[in-house]
C-alpha cells in the first residue's frame, strides 16, 4: 500500500465517520456480547473454584447418624487418596425474636438456623487450616462462647436482620438446645463466607419446616458434646482440578465409592464404641430415674400428708380458738376479782393502823411529858458512871497510900536510912512532897501529912458513895420510864411499816385497771392473729389441693421427660447396628451445582445474541461497503487505468472494513470480557454467596470472536468490491447503469395491484429495488423486536411466576398453613375447633406436609419435594390442581401420586410410570395419576388412602392446617388503607391463632410473594434492562446505518421530488411508507422469532426447582412491538431532519 | 400583463461565500419575461444562468432584489409557499431527465400528477409527447430522447403556467435534441404556458420570443423576437 492510499483510506474514513463508526459499533455490540457472555460461565466459575480453593473447601463430606470421634478420622485418613479430614459439628435450631415471637423464613415456615462450631484458631494463615474454613467479610472473629459470626446473605437481605451487635435468640425444636449449647442467645460480632453455603438454598434440616433458612458460626467450644456430626474430607490431588470439570468429578467419585465401602466397618466400630460407653450410662440413668420417681412419690406423699395435717389444722381451728379465748378471758376476770379483794383488806388495814397511830399518839404524848427526864437520865446516868470511876480511882489511890504509909510506917520504925528514902520515894508518888527532905523527920512529917490526907480521901470517898447509891435509885426510877420510851420507838417503827406496807398495797391497786385493760388489749391482739392463722390455714387448705397437683404435674412431666430421654437413649442404642454414614460430594452441597447450571445457562445467551449480532453486523458492513465501493467507483477506475494492481486497490477497502472490525472487536470484547461477566454476577450475588470475581481474558474467544467479526466485515468488502474490480477501467469511469426498474410480483395479480393507491405503488416498486437493504432493515428490526420479545418474555415468565403460584385464582389458593404443634388425626374436629374464626377463616384444611426426596431410576438422583396429603379430596378452594400440559381441571384420587410438571419433565414421566419418594426411613414407590401445573419448587399430592398404602403408614397424621381467609384479609390489591388494613387484620389472626396452644406458627402465601417477589423483581429487571438496551442499539444502529444509506443514494430522487413540489413531510412519507412497511413486516417477523428465542432462553435459563412460566403474555407482544416502533419513530425522527436538508440543487447535478 | 411581465426580475443577485471569497453568481439581474413567451438564458458556463433558474423555480433564493412571477414576489415566500408555488404553477424539465427508475413512464408521470390540483391526463399527456406505445416501460427500457420525453410530460401533466427547462438537449444528440425543442415550442405555442428554458447553445436563439443573454452573472443582453423560427426550421 503506497503512503497516498494509506492517506486515501484515512481520509475515507474520516469522510465516512458516522459508517464507520456504525460498522465499529456493532460489531462491538456483537462481539461484545458473544466474549462477554462466553466469558460468563468461566468466569464465574473460576470465581467459584478460588473461592472453593481459598477456603478449603471438602470435596466430601461425611454425616454419620452416630456422630464421629478421632478415631474416625484415624480410620478415614488411613485410607489412601484422602490428603486431609476435618471434624465439625451443628445443631439446628429455631430462632425467635428478642421478645419471643417465632421468625419466619423466606417461605414463611419458622426460621431453622443452624449454630456450626468452629475452632476459630484454624483460620487461613494460622498454619492449622482446616477444611470449609470462613472468610470474615466485616467485624471481628468471636472470642466468647457467646459470640457468633452471621452470613453475608443473613446480613444484606432485606430488612436487615442481623447487624453486628444485635442478638440472635434460639430455642430447640422438641428438644433443649442447652443440652447441647452453653447458650442460647448470641451476639453477632462478625459476618463472613463460607464455601459450604453459597446459595440461598441452604438444605434441608430435621428441624422446623424441614429446611434450613439460616446459619451461624460459634466458638466450637459453646457446644457441650463429645462428638462431632460431620466429617469433612478433601481428596488427594482434587486441589489441583478445578471445581464444576469432568477430570474433578472423575477424581472424587471413586474416592466417593471407596467411602461408601469402609463405611460400614468404621461405623460399626464406633457403634460399639458408644455402646460400651453409653449402655452402662443408660442403665445407671434408668436406675437414677427409679431412684427420682421414688423421691418424687415421697416427696408427695409427705406433701399429701402436710396437706391432710393442714386440713385438720383448719378443722380444728374453731374449736381451739374458742378455748383460748375462754381462758384468756377467764384470765383477766381473776385479775378483776384480785383486785376487788385487795381493795377490801387495804381498807381495813388502814382502819388498824388508824387505832395503832392513835395509841402511838398518847405514848408519843407522855413522852413528851416527860422529856426532862429522859434527858436528865441520860446525863446522870453518865454522871453516875463518872462518880462510880472517880471513886474506885479515889479508893484505890486510898489503897496505894495505905501502903505506902505501911512502908513509910515501917521505915520509921527501923529508922533506916535507905528504907527511909525508899519510902520517901514511894510516898513522893502517892502524895506530892514539896522539899522533900529525906530523913527521918522529914518522913515522920510526910507521913502525917499524908495520913491527914488520907483521912480526908476516905471521907470523900464516903461522901461520894452515899451520893451514888442516891443516883442509882433515881436512875432505876428513870429506868421504867425509859422502858416505855423504847417500847413506844418499837410501836413507831412497826407503825411506819405498817404505812408503808398499806402505802405499797394502794398503788399495787391503782396500777391494777390499767394492767388488766393492757392484758383484755393483749387478748384481743392475740386472738385476732389466732383468728388470722387459722383464716390463712383455710385459704391455705382450699388451694393446697391444686398446688399439689400442679407440682404433681410437673414432676410426672420432668419423670415422662426423663423416660424419653431414656426412650430415646435406648432407641440409639437399638439404632447403633444400623448405623450409617451419609456421604455427600459436592454435587450434593446446597447451592453447588445449581451455581454451576447457573453458570452453564449464561451460555445459551451467548449464542443468541451474539449471532443475531454477527448476522447484522455482516450485512451492514456490506451495505456500507457496498456503498463506498460504489461512491468510489470513479477512481477505483482511475486507480485501474493509472495501473494499481486489484490487490492493492482493494487493499483500501480491506482496510477500512478490517480496521473497523478489528476497532469494534477490541472494543467489544474489552468491554464485554468486563462488563457483562461483572454485571450477571451482580446479578447473580443475590443468590450466591460468592465474595467477588475477576474477569478473565479468554484468548480463544477473543480470537473466534475476532475473527468472526474481521470475516464478516472483509468478507462483505471483498464481496462488494471484486465485483467492482472485474470491471475494466472504461466500465469503472462510467456512471453504473441505475438499477433498472422491475415489475414486482403484484403486478401479475392486476386486480390486486390495481386496488393499490399510487404511493402503495410506488412503495411497493421501492421496497423491491433494493431487496439487500430492505431484507437487513427487515432483519435489524425483526431482531430488535425478537430480543424485545424475549426480554419482556423473560420478566413474564419469572414475574408472573409467584402470582401463578400464590396468587387469587391461581395454584396454591389457600393463603395460609398453619403449623400444630403435634399433628392430629383425621377427623380432629375438637382441635379444628380452633380454626373455626368466622368473620376471620373462611376455611381450613388438615393437611399432612414433608419435605422429601423423589427420584427414578433412570434420573440417577434425587431432587428435594415437598409431599402434600390433605385430608380431603375435595381441595379446590385450597389447591387446584390443573394438567400441566393441557390445562384442564384434574380430578384428585386414590390413583396414585400428582406430581407437579417440572419434576416429570425431569424424570420423562409419564401417568402411569413409577415414582420413589423417600425420607429417612419412609420411602414408596407411587405410580404417577397426574402431572399438575406448578412453578415455584416440587410439590406432590396424594390421598391420605394413596400415602398410607404406599408407605406402609398406619395412618396419616396432619401436621398442618391450610387456611383461606375471609376477603378482607386476603386483599393485596385495592387502596393502601385496605391493604394495611388487611395485613393488621392477618397479624392479627397469626397472634390469635399463635396464642393457642395447638399452633406454633401461622405462615402466609402474601409474605412468600413480598419477600421473594422483590428478589425476581430485581432479576426481571436485569434481565429486561439488558434485553431492551441491545435491542434499542442494535435498532438504532442499524436503522439509522441503513436509512442513512438509504437517503444517501436516493439524494437525487428525493431531490427531484421536491423539485416536483412535494412537501417536506410528503418527501420524509416517501421514504417512511417504506420503512413503515418494512417496520411492520420486521415486528411480526421479529414476534414470531421471538417466541422460539425465548422458548429456549428460558427453559435453558430455567433452574431445576422452578419452571418459569413458559408462555408470552399479550403485553409482551404489544411492549416489543411498541419499544421498537419508538426506536423506529427515533431514527426516522432523525431521518427527516436529514430529508428536509437536502437541497434541491442536488437534482441538478450530472450523475457521477 | 403590461408592463409588468409575467415573469420580472429585479436588481437580483446571489452570492455564495466560501470562505473568505464572496462569489456573485447572480449580480444585479433585472429582466421580464411576459406571459405565454417560449424565453432562453443562454448563456457559457458559469454564467449565472442556472443561478436564475434555481432562483425562478423556488429551488434556491436570491441574497437581494425582487422576482415576481404573476404579480407575486416570490422572494417573500415562505418555504411552505414557494413548494405550493412549485407544486401548482410550475413543471421543471432536467438536463439529465431525474426520472425515477423504478417506476414506469406512466408512473413517473403520475408521480407529478398527483400533486396537481388540476392535471392533465397522464397518459393523454404520454400520447401527446408521442410515447402513447411506450408508457408501461421504465426508464431504462428508454432511449434518452424518449426519458426526457416522459420528463416533459411529467412537467406538463401538472398543467402548470410556467415549464423551466434546465439543458434539456444538454445530454442528447442533434436529432433528438430538436424533437425535444420542438415539443417544447409546440407546447409553449398550444397550452400558452411560459416556457423558460437555460441553454449555451446560442445556435437556438432563433426560436425563441425572448432571449436573456448571461455574462458573468449579469444579463449582457435582452432581445426579443417578434417572430421566432419554428425549431423544424432551424438548423444548427
Amino acid at each position: 500500500m503506497t503512503k497516498a492510499l494509506f492517506r486515501d483510506t484515512m481520509r475515507a474514513i474520516r469522510k465516512t465517520m458516522s459508517r464507520f463508526v456504525s460498522i465499529v459499533i456493532i460489531v462491538a455490540l456483537g462481539v461484545g456480547f458473544y466474549a462477554g457472555l462466553k466469558a460468563v460461565s468461566p468466569d464465574m466459575k473460576a470465581a467459584a473454584n478460588d473461592f472453593y480453593d481459598d477456603l478449603a473447601l471438602s470435596d466430601i463430606v461425611l454425616t454419620s447418624t452416630v456422630g464421629f470421634d478421632q478415631q474416625d478420622v484415624d480410620a478415614v485418613m488411613a485410607q489412601p487418596n484422602i490428603r486431609q479430614a476435618t471434624l465439625s459439628r451443628y445443631v439446628d435450631g429455631i430462632l425467635y425474636t428478642a421478645d419471643g415471637a417465632l421468625e419466619q423464613s423466606m417461605s414463611g415456615t419458622a426460621y431453622v438456623l443452624r449454630v456450626i462450631g468452629y475452632d476459630f484458631t484454624q483460620m487461613a494463615g494460622s498454619g492449622a487450616e482446616r477444611l470449609n474454613q470462613i472468610e470474615l467479610a466485616e467485624g471481628r472473629l468471636p472470642s466468647a462462647p457467646n459470640e457468633c459470626l452471621v452470613s453475608v446473605y443473613e446480613n444484606s437481605a432485606e430488612p436487615r436482620r442481623y447487624a453486628i451487635g444485635s442478638v440472635v435468640h434460639l430455642r430447640g425444636d422438641h428438644e433443649d438446645l442447652l443440652d447441647s449449647l452453653q447458650t442460647t442467645e448470641y451476639t453477632v460480632v462478625g459476618i463472613c463466607y463460607t464455601p459450604e453455603f453459597i446459595s440461598m438454598e441452604l438444605g434441608p434440616s430435621q428441624a422446623g419446616g424441614g429446611e434450613l433458612s439460616g446459619y451461624i458460626y460459634v466458638p466450637d467450644t459453646a457446644f457441650l458434646w463429645d462428638y462431632y456430626t460431620q466429617l469433612y474430607v478433601a481428596v488427594s490431588g482434587a486441589e489441583k482440578l478445578a471445581a464444576y470439570t469432568d477430570a474433578y468429578d472423575k477424581l472424587v467419585r471413586p474416592v466417593k465409592d471407596q467411602m461408601e465401602a469402609i463405611s460400614k466397618d468404621i461405623v460399626t466400630s464406633r457403634a460399639l464404641r458408644l455402646k460400651e460407653t453409653y449402655e452402662p450410662q443408660l442403665i445407671a440413668g434408668k436406675a437414677e430415674l427409679e431412684e427420682k420417681r421414688k423421691e418424687a412419690e415421697a416427696g408427695l406423699a409427705k406433701a399429701r400428708k402436710d396437706i391432710a395435717a393442714l386440713k385438720k389444722a383448719v378443722a380444728e381451728g374453731p374449736a381451739k380458738y374458742r378455748e383460748e379465748k375462754a381462758k384468756a378471758d377467764k384470765k383477766i376476770a381473776d385479775a378483776e376479782r384480785d383486785l376487788l379483794n385487795g381493795t377490801k383488806e387495804y381498807e381495813a388495814g388502814y382502819k388498824e393502823y388508824n387505832i395503832n397511830f392513835a395509841k402511838y399518839e398518847e405514848a408519843r404524848k407522855l413522852i413528851e411529858a416527860h422529856e426532862d427526864d429522859i434527858a436528865a437520865y441520860e446525863s446522870g446516868k453518865i454522871k453516875l458512871e463518872q462518880a462510880k470511876a472517880s471513886m474506885e480511882i479515889a479508893e484505890t489511890a486510898i489503897r496505894a497510900g495505905k501502903s505506902a504509909l505501911r512502908v513509910a510506917n515501917s521505915a520509921l520504925d527501923s529508922g533506916e536510912d535507905q528504907r527511909i528514902k525508899n519510902a520517901m520515894a514511894i510516898l513522893g508518888t502517892y502524895f506530892p512532897l514539896e522539899d522533900t527532905d529525906y530523913t527521918i523527920e522529914g518522913l515522920r512529917e510526910r507521913v502525917a501529912e499524908a495520913q491527914a490526907d488520907l483521912a480526908a480521901q476516905e471521907e470523900a470517898v464516903a461522901e461520894a458513895k452515899a451520893e451514888i447509891a442516891q443516883g442509882e435509885k433515881q436512875l432505876a426510877e428513870a429506868e421504867v420510864l425509859m422502858a416505855q420510851v423504847r417500847e413506844f420507838e418499837a410501836g413507831k417503827k412497826e407503825l411506819d411499816a405498817a404505812f408503808e406496807k398499806l402505802e405499797a398495797a394502794r398503788k399495787e391497786l391503782e396500777a391494777a385497771p390499767a394492767k388488766i385493760e393492757a392484758g383484755k388489749k393483749q387478748r384481743d391482739e392475740e386472738l385476732a392473729k389466732a383468728q388470722k392463722q387459722l383464716a390463712d390455714a383455710q385459704a391455705l387448705a382450699l388451694t393446697a389441693d391444686d398446688q399439689y397437683n400442679k407440682q404433681k404435674a410437673e414432676i410426672d412431666q420432668q419423670i415422662a421427660d426423663a423416660e424419653r430421654t431414656i426412650r430415646r437413649g435406648e432407641n440409639q442404642l437399638k439404632a447403633l447396628p444400623d448405623a450409617q454414614w451419609i456421604i455427600s460430594d459436592r454435587d450434593e452441597f446446597a447451592g453447588y451445582t445449581n451455581y454451576g447450571e447457573t453458570a452453564d445457562n449464561m451460555q445459551a445467551f451467548a449464542l443468541v445474541f451474539p449471532a443475531l449480532f454477527f448476522l447484522i453486523a455482516a450485512l451492514v458492513s456490506l451495505t456500507t461497503m457496498t456503498r463506498m465501493v460504489e461512491d468510489e467507483r470513479m477512481q477505483l477506475g482511475v486507480l485501474k487505468a493509472a495501473g494499481y494492481s486489484a490487490s492493492a486497490i482493494a487493499f483500501k477497502y480491506l482496510f477500512y472494513a478490517f480496521s473497523a472490525g478489528f476497532l469494534g472487536s477490541a472494543i467489544g470484547i474489552t468491554l464485554g470480557f468486563t462488563l457483562i461477566p461483572t454485571a450477571i454476577f451482580k446479578a447473580y450475588s443475590i443468590l450466591y454467596l460468592i465474595p467477588g470475581m475477576t474477569s478473565a481474558f479468554y484468548p480463544g474467544t477473543a480470537l473466534f470472536g475476532l475473527s468472526a467479526a474481521v470475516l464478516s466485515t472483509v468478507g462483505a468488502v471483498i464481496f462488494s468490491v471484486l465485483s467492482a474490480l472485474r470491471l475494466n477501467p472504461a466500465q469503472l469511469m462510467r456512471p453504473k447503469a441505475p438499477k433498472a426498474g422491475k415489475r414486482v410480483f403484484l403486478e401479475l395479480i392486476p386486480p390486486l395491484w390495481e386496488k393499490i393507491n399510487f404511493s402503495g405503488k410506488v412503495t411497493v416498486r421501492n421496497l423491491m429495488r433494493n431487496k439487500k437493504r430492505f431484507l437487513m432493515t427487515f432483519a435489524g428490526i425483526m431482531g430488535c423486536t425478537a430480543l424485545l420479545l424475549t426480554g419482556f418474555g423473560i420478566g413474564n415468565s419469572i414475574g408472573t411466576m409467584l402470582d401463578k403460584q400464590f396468587g387469587p385464582q391461581s395454584i396454591m389458593r389457600f393463603d395460609g398453613q398453619a403449623l400444630l404443634t403435634a399433628p392430629i388425626h383425621a377427623g380432629d374436629t375438637e382441635t379444628m375447633k380452633v380454626f373455626d374464626r368466622p368473620g376471620q377463616i373462611k376455611q381450613s384444611m388438615p393437611i399432612f406436609m414433608k419435605n422429601m426426596y423423589a427420584g427414578t431410576e433412570s434420573f440417577g438422583r434425587d431432587i428435594e419435594i415437598v409431599l402434600a396429603v390433605p385430608e380431603y379430596t375435595e381441595i379446590d378452594n385450597f389447591l387446584n390442581l390443573e394438567d400441566d400440559k393441557t390445562g384442564k381441571k384434574l380430578q384428585f384420587n386414590n390413583g396414585g401420586a400428582f406430581i407437579n410438571g417440572k419434576t416429570a419433565e425431569l424424570m420423562d414421566l409419564q401417568i402411569g410410570d413409577m415414582i420413589t419418594i423417600h425420607s429417612g426411613e419412609l420411602t414408596a414407590e407411587v405410580p404417577v395419576a397426574g402431572i399438575t401445573r406448578n412453578y415455584v419448587y416440587h410439590y406432590v399430592y396424594m390421598t391420605p388412602a394413596v400415602y398410607e398404602k404406599y408407605f406402609g403408614v398406619e395412618e396419616t397424621l396432619f401436621n398442618t392446617v391450610l387456611v383461606c381467609l375471609e376477603p378482607k384479609l386476603s386483599k393485596t390489591t385495592g387502596n393502601s388503607a385496605v391493604i394495611t388494613e388487611a395485613k393488621e387484620a392477618k397479624a392479627q389472626l397469626s397472634r390469635d391463632l399463635t396464642d393457642e396452644a395447638e399452633v406454633i406458627a401461622v405462615v402466609y402465601n402474601s409474605a412468600i410473594i413480598t419477600a421473594v417477589g422483590s428478589m425476581i423483581d430485581m432479576m426481571r429487571n436485569v434481565i429486561v434492562s439488558v434485553f431492551t438496551v441491545a435491542a434499542g442499539a442494535l435498532a438504532f444502529i442499524v436503522l439509522y446505518n441503513l436509512n442513512n444509506i438509504n437517503i444517501y443514494e436516493r439524494v437525487r430522487e428525493l431531490a427531484t421530488i421536491k423539485v416536483l413540489g412535494f412537501y417536506d413531510g410528503e418527501a420524509s412519507m416517501y421514504i417512511y411508507r417504506e420503512n413503515i412497511i418494512i417496520l411492520i413486516l420486521g415486528i411480526l417477523a421479529g414476534l414470531l422469532l421471538g417466541i422460539p428465542i425465548h422458548a429456549f432462553v428460558i427453559q435453558t435459563a430455567e433452574i431445576e426447582s422452578m419452571m418459569f412460566v413458559r408462555t408470552l403474555a399479550v403485553p409482551n407482544y404489544i411492549a416489543a412491538a411498541l419499544i421498537t416502533i419508538f426506536f423506529a419513530v427515533g431514527v426516522n425522527a432523525l431521518m427527516h431532519k436529514k430529508i428536509k436538508d437536502i437541497s434541491m440543487v442536488e437534482s441538478l447535478k450530472s450523475v457521477e | 400583463m403590461g408592463l409588468a411581465g409575467f415573469i420580472t426580475f429585479e436588481n437580483v443577485t446571489k452570492e455564495y461565500v466560501m470562505g473568505e471569497v464572496t462569489i456573485h453568481a447572480v449580480d444585479g439581474v433585472d429582466f421580464t419575461i411576459e406571459e405565454g413567451e417560449l424565453a432562453l438564458i443562454v448563456g457559457s458556463s458559469g454564467a449565472g444562468k442556472t443561478t436564475v433558474l434555481n432562483i425562478l423555480g423556488g429551488m434556491d433564493s436570491a441574497t437581494s432584489g425582487t422576482v415576481r412571477v404573476d404579480g407575486k414576489d416570490i422572494t417573500d415566500f415562505s418555504n411552505r409557499k414557494l413548494i405550493e408555488f412549485r407544486r401548482n404553477q410550475v413543471g421543471f424539465v432536467f438536463q439529465f431527465y431525474n426520472l425515477i427508475p423504478n417506476l414506469t413512464a406512466l408512473e413517473n408521470v403520475e408521480i407529478a400528477t398527483q400533486l396537481s390540483v388540476n392535471p392533465l391526463s397522464p397518459k393523454d399527456v404520454l400520447e401527446q409527447v408521442g410515447l402513447g406505445d411506450r408508457m408501461h416501460n421504465f426508464p431504462a427500457q428508454l432511449s434518452g430522447g424518449e426519458q426526457q420525453r416522459v420528463s416533459i410530460a411529467r412537467a406538463l401533466a401538472k398543467n402548470p403556467r410556467l415549464l423551466l427547462c434546465d439543458e434539456p438537449t444538454g445530454a442528447l444528440d442533434y436529432a433528438t435534441g430538436k424533437q425535444i425543442l420542438s415539443l417544447l415550442q409546440q407546447t409553449c405555442k398550444q397550452t400558452g404556458t411560459t416556457v423558460v428554458i437555460i441553454t449555451h447553445n446560442q445556435a437556438i436563439e432563433p426560436i425563441a420570443d425572448r432571449v436573456v443573454r448571461m455574462r458573468s452573472g449579469k444579463i449582457h443582453q435582452v432581445t426579443r423576437n417578434p417572430v421566432p423560427t419554428d425549431v423544424t426550421d432551424l438548423e444548427w
